[in-house]
C-alpha cells in the first residue's frame, strides 16, 4: 500500500472498527479535511484531531491512544512490530503443527480446530500424556476404527473444553499467540493492557478483588444513573401531549371579559416506572455476589423507589437494606449475615410465584422487573409457567445474564428466559454499558 | 480576527487573554470546530470549564453569546420560536371594529408577531455569534433529534413564513455532563472533545490567573491537595476546577498564606458537597493528614 495520507487514514480507521470504535464515513471525511487544517508533521496536533473527529466517546481514548501509538509510529519500531507479529505467527503455526502431530488415532490425525491445537499445546505435558495415553490405549478392530474415530475426537474435545474452563476459572488461561489477529498493529495494541480502569471495565465481574471494589462501585452508580434517567425518559416521552385545556384557559381568562387571553396547557401526568429489582444469589452465582449487591446498591442510591430482591431457592425481600446511608461494605456484610437464602441452590419458578402471591402491588403495568442471574434453576417448566404470568402482568422483564453469550445455545434455561424477557450478556462492566449504550429501553 | 481563518496560535493566545488557560488537546479541537464550521460537543465532570469555553469564544470574536439552557422537558417552542399569542389577540381586538381585512391574517404571522427563542436568534442573528446549548444531555431523545437536524442545515422552516436560512453559521458550543448516552447521530455532526481534571502545573497556573491574589505557595498547596483527592480517594463528587477557586477565595479571605489543617476543616464544605464525602475525606485523611501529605509532595518536588 503506498504510503499516501489518505490510505494511512482509512487504514487507521480500519484498525479503530476492529478495536471496536464506531466510525462514519462522514467522519473519516471530516478527519481528511481536518487534517489538512494542522501541520501534519506536529504528532500530538495530529494525534489531537484524529481523537477529536473520530472518537466520540470518552470511554473510547484510551484504546484509540494505543492504536495512535501503535501505528503512528517511528519506522525501526514498525518494523520491530512487524517482526515480533511474524514470530508470534510462526510460533503459533510450530504449536498447531506439534498438536496435529500429536493428536492422532491409529496414524490419522484428529479433526480439530486450531483454538482446540492451541489449547492442547498449553496444557501441561502430563495433562498432554493422558490424552496421548487415552488415545492409544483406546483401540477397535480397523474396518470399525472409521466409525470411532468422530468418538475420540468429541472426548478429546471435552476434555479441551473441561480445561479451558478451569484454567479461566483459575485466571491461568494461556495467551494464544497471534490468535484471530491478521494486522501487526492489532497484536501490537493487544499486547498493551492499557490503564487499570479500562481493564477493569473488562474484567470478569467474579474476578475483580477487594481492592478494586471502590472503583467499581463507582462506575456502577454512574453506569445506574444512567439507567435510571434513560429509564424515567423513555416513558415520560411516549406519554408527553401537549394540548390546550380550554376550561382552565377559559376559567383563568375571565378578568378579560372571557376573552383567551392567556392559554393554559394540558399535560397528562408523568408516569414513571417502577423497578423491582430481582437477583440471583444462589450458589452458582456466588463469585458475582459482589457485583450483584453493588448492582443493587448504586441503583438503589439513584432511583428512590425500587424495590429489591435476592433468590436462591425462595426469594428475600431486601429494599430496607438499601434504604439506610450505609458504606457498601457494611450493607454487604450485614446482608449476607442476615439472609438464610444466600448461595444455596436455584428454583426462580418457586421465587417467582413468592413474589407474585406476597407482593402483587408491586407488580402493575408499569414495572419493569431487571433480573440479574445465569438462568441455571430447578424446575424449569415451573419457572416458564410463573414467569409467563409475572410478564402478563408487567410493562417488561429485562434479565442480564452473567454467563456468557456462546454458552447460551447449550441452555434450555435460557431459551425459556427469552421468551418472556430481553436477555442481554453481562459479566463485565463493559457488557453492563454497552447494555445501556445499546439504549435497550427504547 | 474572524473564525474562518483563525490559526492555533492565535487561538491559545485569545484564550490565554480571556482567562482560560488551554493547552493544545483543548485549542485544537476547538479549532478544527471553528474551521470546519461544526459544533463542537464538549463533555467531562461539571466543573471542568466546559461552558467557559463557549464565553471565552464570545470574548475573543467579540461577539454575543446565545444560551440554550437545556432540561427535561424543552420543546421547539422554547428553544426555536413561539407565535407572540397574546399580541396577536390585542390587534385583533383592536381592528375587530375596523371591518375585516383582508391582509390581517398575514399581517398577523409576520415576523412582528415570532417571539424568537435562543435556536432562531442565533441562525437570524446579524453577525457570527456563539451558541451554546448547555447540558443538553437533559433533554428528550425527541428534542435532541430535531436538534441535530437543526444544527446540520442552519435553516428552520416556519409554516406561516417559510425557510429561514441563517445568515452566518455561528459557532455552535454542546456540553454534556455525561448523565445519559447521545445519540450516534447528533455525536457524528460534532468535533469532540473531553476536558479532564487539570494538572497539578495547569491547576497552580489557572489559580494563578482567577485568584492573582492568592500567593504562589498557597496556589500549589491548594492545587496539590486537589489533586491528592481526586485520584487518591474514591469520592461520589471529585472537586472540580470551580471548587478550587471557591477554596482558594476563601483562604484568601482568611488572609492565608499557606494550607492549614484548621483552614482547610472550616473550608472544607466549599469543596465536598456531599456528607459521605466528607466522612470519607475524616475517616481517610482528614484536614492534618491531607496537608501533610501535601508538605512531603512539596518537599520532594523541591528536592528534584
Amino acid at each position: 500500500m503506498q504510503n499516501y495520507l489518505e490510505n494511512n487514514l482509512a487504514r487507521f480507521v480500519h484498525i479503530l472498527r476492529h478495536l471496536g470504535i464506531t466510525v462514519s464515513i462522514g467522519e473519516t471525511v471530516t478527519a481528511m479535511r481536518a487534517l489538512e487544517l494542522i501541520n501534519i508533521m506536529d504528532r500530538e496536533h495530529v494525534r489531537y484531531t484524529l481523537r477529536a473527529t473520530l472518537v466520540k466517546n470518552h470511554e473510547d481514548e484510551p484504546v484509540f491512544d494505543r492504536a495512535f501509538g501503535s501505528f503512528f509510529t517511528a519506522p525501526e519500531i514498525k518494523r520491530q512490530q512487524l517482526q515480533e507479529w511474524q514470530e508470534a505467527k510462526d510460533e503459533r503455526g510450530r504449536l498447531i503443527d506439534e498438536a496435529e502431530q500429536e493428536l492422532t488415532y491409529l496414524g490419522e490425525k484428529l479433526d480439530m480446530s486450531e483454538e482446540e491445537k492451541l489449547l492442547y499445546s498449553k496444557l501441561a505435558e502430563e495433562e498432554k500424556k493422558r490424552i496421548r495415553d487415552y488415545l492409544e490405549s483406546s483401540f477397535l478392530p480397523a474396518d470399525r476404527s472409521h466409525a470411532f474415530k468422530p468418538m475420540l475426537e468429541f472426548q478429546v474435545r471435552s476434555s479441551l473444553r473441561y480445561w479451558k474452563q478451569r484454567l479461566a476459572e483459575e485466571g491461568d488461561l494461556p495467551l494464544m499467540p497471534g490468535l484471530d489477529v491478521d494486522d501487526e498493529v492489532l497484536a501490537a495494541i493487544g499486547q498493551d493492557s492499557g490503564t487499570e480502569d479500562s481493564s477493569l471495565l473488562y474484567e470478569d465481574m467474579k474476578r475483580i478483588g477487594d481492592r478494586q471494589l471502590p472503583k467499581v462501585t463507582n462506575i456502577l452508580k454512574k453506569l445506574s444513573r444512567r439507567l435510571a434517567t434513560k429509564i424515567s425518559r423513555r416513558y415520560r416521552m411516549s406519554k408527553k401531549v401537549v394540548k390546550v385545556d380550554l376550561r382552565r384557559s377559559i376559567k383563568s381568562n375571565i378578568r378579560y371579559g372571557g376573552i383567551i387571553f392567556n392559554l393554559k396547557y394540558k399535560q397528562k401526568r408523568i408516569q414513571k416506572p417502577s423497578i423491582l429489582l430481582v437477583c440471583d444469589v444462589s450458589g452458582s452465582m456466588a463469585r458475582y455476589a459482589a457485583f450483584v449487591i453493588q448492582f443493587i446498591y448504586g441503583l438503589s442510591a439513584v432511583i428512590s423507589h425500587i424495590e429489591s430482591f435476592i433468590f436462591a431457592e425462595e426469594l428475600e425481600r431486601v429494599t430496607p437494606y438499601f434504604k439506610r446511608v450505609k458504606p457498601f461494605e457494611e450493607t454487604m456484610v450485614e446482608l449476607i449475615g442476615k439472609s438464610r437464602i444466600w448461595g444455596k441452590g436455584t428454583n426462580f419458578g418457586a421465587s417467582l410465584a413468592t413474589l407474585r402471591e406476597r407482593f402483587p402491588l408491586l407488580l402493575t403495568s408499569h414495572t419493569v422487573i431487571i433480573v440479574v442471574s445465569d438462568t441455571k434453576t430447578l424446575d424449569l417448566e415451573r419457572a416458564d409457567h410463573e414467569l409467563a404470568a409475572v410478564k402478563r402482568t408487567v410493562k417488561e422483564i429485562l434479565l442480564l445474564n452473567t454467563l456468557p453469550h456462546e454458552e447460551w445455545k447449550d441452555l434450555r434455561s435460557v431459551k425459556t428466559f427469552q421468551k418472556y424477557a430481553q436477555v442481554y450478556e453481562c459479566y463485565t462492566l463493559a457488557h453492563l454499558e454497552k447494555v445501556l449504550r445499546r439504549q435497550f429501553l427504547h | 480576527m474572524q473564525p474562518e481563518n483563525i490559526n492555533i496560535e492565535q487561538l491559545r493566545s485569545g484564550f490565554e487573554s480571556n482567562g482560560y488557560i488551554a493547552e493544545d488537546e483543548i485549542t485544537v479541537p476547538v479549532y478544527l470546530a471553528l474551521r470546519l464550521e461544526k459544533p463542537v460537543l464538549i463533555t467531562g465532570a461539571p466543573g471542568v470549564g466546559k461552558t467557559e469555553i463557549a464565553k471565552v469564544l464570545a470574548g475573543i470574536f467579540k461577539t454575543d453569546l446565545i444560551r440554550l439552557q437545556c432540561y427535561e422537558g424543552l420543546d421547539e417552542n422554547k428553544a426555536l420560536y413561539e407565535w407572540n399569542y397574546q399580541r396577536q389577540l390585542i390587534k385583533i381586538q383592536l381592528i375587530r371594529d375596523s371591518g375585516s381585512d383582508e391582509s390581517m391574517e398575514r399581517n398577523l404571522f409576520s415576523s412582528e408577531y415570532l417571539l424568537e427563542r435562543p435556536l432562531l436568534k442565533a441562525i437570524q442573528a446579524p453577525k457570527k455569534v456563539v451558541l451554546l446549548i448547555d447540558e443538553i444531555d437533559k433533554t428528550d431523545e425527541e428534542f435532541e433529534a430535531f436538534l441535530f437536524e437543526v444544527l446540520s442545515d442552519f435553516q428552520v422552516s416556519i409554516p406561516e413564513l417559510g425557510t429561514l436560512k441563517s445568515r452566518h453559521i455561528p459557532m455552535v458550543v454542546l456540553t454534556n455532563n455525561g448523565e445519559r448516552e447521545l445519540s450516534d447521530g447528533l455525536k457524528r455532526r460534532c468535533v469532540f472533545l473531553f476536558i479532564d481534571f487539570p494538572s497539578v502545573e495547569k491547576e497552580i497556573r489557572i489559580i494563578r490567573v482567577k485568584v492573582p491574589e492568592a500567593g504562589e505557595r498557597l496556589a500549589e498547596e491548594v492545587a496539590l491537595a486537589m489533586n491528592y483527592m481526586r485520584h487518591n480517594l474514591e469520592l461520589k463528587k471529585k472537586p472540580s476546577i470551580s471548587e478550587t477557586l471557591d477554596l482558594t477565595r476563601a483562604l484568601v479571605l482568611y488572609e492565608a498564606a499557606r494550607l492549614e489543617p484548621e483552614l482547610l476543616r472550616k473550608t472544607v464544605n466549599l469543596i465536598l458537597k456531599d456528607k459521605d464525602d466528607i466522612d470519607l475525606f475524616n475517616r481517610q485523611v482528614g484536614p492534618a493528614g491531607l496537608v501533610e501529605i501535601v508538605r512531603s509532595q512539596q518537599s520532594k518536588t523541591q528536592k528534584i
